[in-house]
């Protein structure tokens, strides 16, 4: 059990902390005043104590997920103070090279894993780190870091949003060893604590996901100290989550500049009568720790040290302007890897799509199943991954029991439920908690039963793990695949039918892949996993049955195939509408035109080379997606084949794809709704039969 | 120390300097209301980052681009 009370040389780093705090919080007011510093500045002035108290009583190498207001969570948990100014002031020296700025801090080096700028986002993805950390006990994982503990830092706001509760719900029923960490300042932006909440302390919200909440005051480091340190010997033991209410005050406002016409006068000098650093400074020189005078000198001392890092951060340069378009994903590695008689010079994909690492070297296994259906085969690629590398983890509803669709049948069985891992409902905490076992060095494979439920998770993906490499500089990669599926076709209504693939991308950071055959499947998956960047797996579900042969060739992100050649005009498609796409075709080969159908199998990173090299040839091209025309991806392809090959297009480019209406349950409507073959043919003909 | 119009808040790009709170020569501390500039959003009381003598260059009733020199702060 750790000791909950501070010993004397932890009062001394507790009070050199605050004073560092304070002191980097007055110089940079300082320089914002004097128009030197310009950003939106979220003061952490008064919540110095809890900060202090929290890192006093955690390992180094303790993780840490805090918020936009997080210099004092930063400064405390021991990121330099160097590279911390320099990120705030956008300078290439700063921790994620001035491309996160103040809201996006990480620095793993001493555990900070993210600072994000989403109220409340942090938590999923803080019990997906406390997994991660819990799953390298014992030697299965890594094994470097036993009994390391996640707090997750936010303040009384976040605890009004599904996040909390999703991720206080997922860690409490996990048991996972993550501190929920609640600055309770007095408000939630310009909204008073009484006026967002009808509880008296958010400790009492702990009760309803069966874990101890605290309640402490938060101007008291050795208050904060004892129930962190407390609540850590928990989670160290294998005994779950405590929520700890640290009571403080922020005693600047929101963000710099807001005049706080909200806080009544009187609140607001009782604040000042509390504030923890010249309590602290008192309670330091009434135990005999330090005089007065000495006290006096810490203080200045840290004044010195900001005051002096922070003028020479504001000499340092900006960051050059190569570094726009870097950190988006891995630089793309050697091609060496792909197979020769799969990716020829031409289809080498375009200089700015990254090529992906190959799948993980693994048993040949080509002679064992000639023929699987696309199901089989993405179960035998989650089985081959979680054989081939003990980081590999499933996350998901109702996944050890088969799943909804049969695809993760048997693997809960063979490689563990801690390892094939069902969850709540709850779609957040899902896609949060993946983003947070990758950053803690797992390869975690989530899935979300429908791609409509994308919204209920879609900051984590789109706001979170798409974006933390960039925003750290590198530093903290989101190696993590999202499953889904899609239920066009099988009169699942329009809440389980949609191809939203434009929706992913349209962000930087993504990967989106759609397979179409098993073998593509197969390789597809592995790529996925293998990849350091986050992927988005898209499974139709009318597919699942479809069978054809697997062979053992790796299918690289990025590189398109031509699954049927033909001189006349190309059809380039992905996903189910390949088959579509082959039996027009076929059609249309009796009648003299010769259709080749090139499927992308990955949008991102697109085979730009080979949708050129493909339409440059037949010099006509018609899109076909599943997905709604207005918006879809296929208008992005069209953008692109038009801009390169205006001249040589002999005919428009067409699109087809779904009519522009939630897709209806009906079957002659929703048959009417998606774009068969009889649309394709239309399509096809009225291209050939174009003259300018 | 030279002091410019700052920014306040994401969008903020100029201001009027509204009035001056502490006379020109004035011997001014660390924290003391220096001036109070209005945008269309807000006003806000510019506090001053350091002890000394203030040398006024800004007018009142002007506007002022983010960045523009406003004071001087000299050292006494």
């Amino acid at each position: 059990m750790t000791a909950t009370a501070p010993d004397d040389a932890t009062f001394l780093r507790m009070f050199d902390t605050m004073a560092l705090i304070a002191a980097t919080d007055d110089a940079l007011r300082s320089a914002i005043s004097a128009g030197s510093a310009t950003l939106a500045y979220y003061s952490p002035r008064g919540q110095e104590a809890v900060a202090a108290g929290f890192a006093a009583a955690l390992r180094p190498d303790d993780y840490l997920v805090t918020t936009y207001r997080g210099l004092h969570d930063q400064i405390a948990k021991g990121v330099p103070l160097r590279p911390l100014l320099a990120e705030m002031l956008g300078r290439a020296a700063g921790t994620g090279k001035g491309k996160g700025g103040p809201m996006h801090v990480s620095w793993p080096d001493v555990g900070l894993m993210l600072t994000t700028g989403v109220v409340g986002s942090g938590l999923p993805i803080a019990a997906g780190l406390a997994w991660a950390a819990s799953r390298q006990v014992g030697g299965e994982g890594e094994g470097e870091a036993e009994g390391r503990v996640t707090v997750a830092s936010f303040g009384d706001g976040a605890t009004n949003i599904g996040a909390f509760h999703e991720a206080a719900n997922l860690a409490a029923v996990w048991g996972l060893p993550v501190i929920f960490l609640c600055q309770n300042n007095g408000y939630g932006e310009h909204t008073a604590f009484a006026d967002h909440l009808r509880v008296e302390h958010v400790a009492q919200r702990a009760a309803a996901y069966g874990m101890p909440g605290v309640t402490v005051d938060g101007n008291d480091p050795v208050a904060v100290y004892g129930a962190v340190a407390e609540a850590a010997a928990r989670a160290r033991a294998g005994e779950g989550p405590t929520l700890v209410e640290a009571v403080t005050y922020r005693l600047f406002g929101h963000v710099f500049g807001d005049r706080m016409t909200y806080v009544d006068p009187t609140e607001l000098e009782e604040a000042w009568k509390r504030e923890p650093v010249a309590r602290f400074h008192r309670t330091v020189v009434e135990r005999g720790l330090l005089s007065d005078a000495e006290a006096a000198a810490v203080e200045e001392n840290c004044a010195t040290i900001a005051v002096a890092t922070l003028a020479e951060v504001l000499e340092l340069p900006e960051p050059e302007a190569d570094e726009v378009l870097t950190d988006v994903v891995a630089p793309a590695a050697p091609r060496e890897t792909a197979p020769a008689s799969k990716a020829p010079a031409s289809k080498a994909p375009a200089s700015k799509a990254p090529a992906s690492k190959a799948p993980a070297s693994k048993a040949p296994a080509s002679e064992g199943h000639p023929e699987l259906s696309v199901r089989s085969a993405i179960t035998l690629a989650l089985d081959e991954a979680l054989s081939g590398d003990p980081r590999v983890v499933l996350l998901g509803e109702d996944i050890s029991d088969n799943g909804v669709f049969g695809v993760t049948k048997g693997l809960a069985a063979k490689h563990g439920a801690n390892r094939v891992r069902d969850t709540p409902i709850s779609e957040q905490a899902i896609v949060g908690a993946a983003v947070g076992a990758a950053l803690g060095g797992l390869r975690p494979v989530a899935e979300i039963m429908f791609m409509d439920f994308l919204g209920l998770c879609l900051d984590q993906l789109a706001n979170h793990a798409a974006k933390l490499r960039y925003m750290s500089g590198g530093l903290t990669p989101v190696p993590m695949v999202l499953r889904t599926a899609v239920g066009g076709g099988l009169q699942v209504g329009a809440q389980h039918s949609q191809m939203l693939e434009a929706w992913l991308t349209h962000v930087p950071g993504l990967n989106v892949v759609v397979p179409s055959t098993a073998s593509d499947a197969r390789g597809l998956l592995a790529s996925c996993i293998a990849d350091e960047d986050p992927c988005v797996f898209i499974e139709q579900v009318v597919l699942l049955s479809r069978k054809g042969a697997v062979d053992d060739t790796p299918v690289p992100l990025g590189v398109a195939d031509v699954k049927r050649p033909g001189a006349d005009v190309t059809v380039v498609t992905y996903g189910r509408q390949v088959h579509d796409a082959i039996a027009v075709a076929d059609a249309l080969s009796s009648k003299g035109v010769e259709v080749e159908v090139l499927d992308l199998r990955s949008l991102v990173p697109l085979d730009e080379a080979a949708v050129l090299e493909s339409v440059g040839r037949t010099r006509r091209a018609v899109i076909l997606h599943e997905a709604v025309v207005t918006g879809g991806f296929g208008a992005e392809l069209a953008a692109g084949i038009s801009e390169a090959l205006f001249g040589r297009l002999k005919a428009p480019v067409l699109r087809v794809g779904a009519l522009a209406a939630p897709l209806p349950y009906a079957r002659g409507l929703e048959r009417l709704a998606l774009p068969g073959p009889d649309r394709l043919l239309e399509a096809l003909e009225w291209v050939m039969a174009y003259e300018s | 120390m030279l002091l410019r119009l700052p920014k306040i808040g994401m969008e903020m790009t100029e201001a009027v300097l509204a009035s001056w709170l502490a006379e020109d020569g004035a011997i001014v501390s660390k924290g003391q209301a220096l001036y109070e500039m209005e945008t269309d959003k807000v006003t806000n009381e510019i506090e001053s980052p350091a002890p000394g003598r203030l040398r006024q260059i800004a007018e009142q009733g002007v506007t002022y681009q983010v960045g523009d020199p406003v004071a001087e702060i000299v050292e006494t």
